[in-house]
């Protein structure tokens, strides 16, 4: 069954038929609340934002002229006002120096992370995506969960297209590097 | 080693991925938001906000207090005399006498209302529009 396009929804809503938003809450609504959450660390505030941003988008139906898909534009409206709040309660994280994450075995993380189970896996992901900059999880959450493209993800965020490569890449080299330290006596067996 | 979109073995430590899910009346506090009474678009919402409406409030308040100190019989204010009826007959509109005083009420009046009026701007692009 193939799945009714937003368009749809959002032209009802336009008709004035309110409730086909309903439509669109439901399916984006764990995307837009992950994101909140990866960049503010809490649910209360993540369910904020991701109330205020559908809210925010419904208000501006009227503007929205289509040039992108919806989800892109309500992800953009997420993470402005994800970055916004989080910028008031001034969001701490640890440095880490780039060249000591170079020296991660990518493969052998890989090849460890392959033999978990599912759940095993995405604890070990979960504890070390924590540990990244909140901007970068974003960055990871959009391009590996939501499988969005590198463009769209430079349009969610406000970068650009080799800005978005550049910090995916360090991104991607610092997960390794907190995996690493995370599964450090799995990949001692292994090895 | 530069960024690839294609064959990134990383994907696949995400496969699987169960997204963290939001408490499960999300959807209707959503749509009990957006169908409250006070949500406003800016294109529905009125041209004029309350602080804009203290803004022409002040500049009309300075204005009238500006003509009245202005006056020229202002110890007998022209007003008085047409309502008493003393003048009625010869009465003419208050010949109004621009002075520092009168200079500076209507400035100040006229900064403070611009004043409001920005705000009333500010607190709107703030409130609506900022996607």
């Amino acid at each position: 069954m193939t799945e009714v396009p937003d368009q749809v929804y959002l032209q009802r809503v336009l008709d004035g038929d309110d409730n086909a938003f309903r439509f669109l809450v439901d399916r984006y609504q764990d995307m837009a609340f992950g994101l909140a959450l990866q960049l503010l660390k809490n649910r209360e505030d993540a369910e904020e934002v991701a109330m205020d941003a559908f809210a925010k988008c419904y208000r501006s139906l009227g503007s929205f002229k289509a040039e992108s898909r919806f989800s892109t534009w309500l992800y953009r409206i997420v993470y402005n006002t994800a970055i916004s709040k989080g910028r008031k309660k001034k969001l701490t994280v640890s440095a880490i120096d780039d060249r000591i994450v170079e020296q991660a075995p990518e493969q052998d993380i890989q090849s460890a992370m392959a033999q978990m189970q599912q759940e095993e896996r995405q604890k070990y992901l979960g504890l070390a995506m924590e540990k990244l900059h909140p901007e970068d999880v974003t960055l990871v959450q959009l391009y590996y969960l939501a499988g969005r493209p590198t463009d769209e993800v430079a349009e969610i965020t406000g970068m650009t297209v080799s800005n978005v490569k550049v910090r995916l890449h360090r991104a991607r080299k610092k997960l390794y590097f907190y995996l690493e330290r995370l599964l450090r006596d799995e990949l001692k067996t292994l090895l | 080693m530069t960024f690839s979109e294609d064959n990134d073995p990383t994907r696949n430590l995400f496969e699987g991925w169960t997204p963290e899910k939001p408490s499960d009346d999300f959807t209707e506090r959503v749509m009990h938001e957006i169908k409250a009474p006070s949500s406003v678009s800016l294109n529905t919402a009125p041209i004029i906000g309350r602080w804009g409406w203290a803004g022409i409030g002040t500049a009309v308040v300075g204005i009238i207090l500006a003509t009245y100190v202005g006056s020229a019989n202002f110890q007998t204010a022209w007003w008085k005399t047409y309502f008493s009826g003393l003048d009625r007959v010869s009465w003419r509109p208050p010949e109004v006498e621009l002075s520092a005083t009168t200079g500076i009420i209507l400035l100040s009046s006229v900064a403070i209302a611009w004043g409001f009026i920005l705000i009333d701007r500010v607190y709107r692009i703030n409130s609506y529009s900022d996607t």
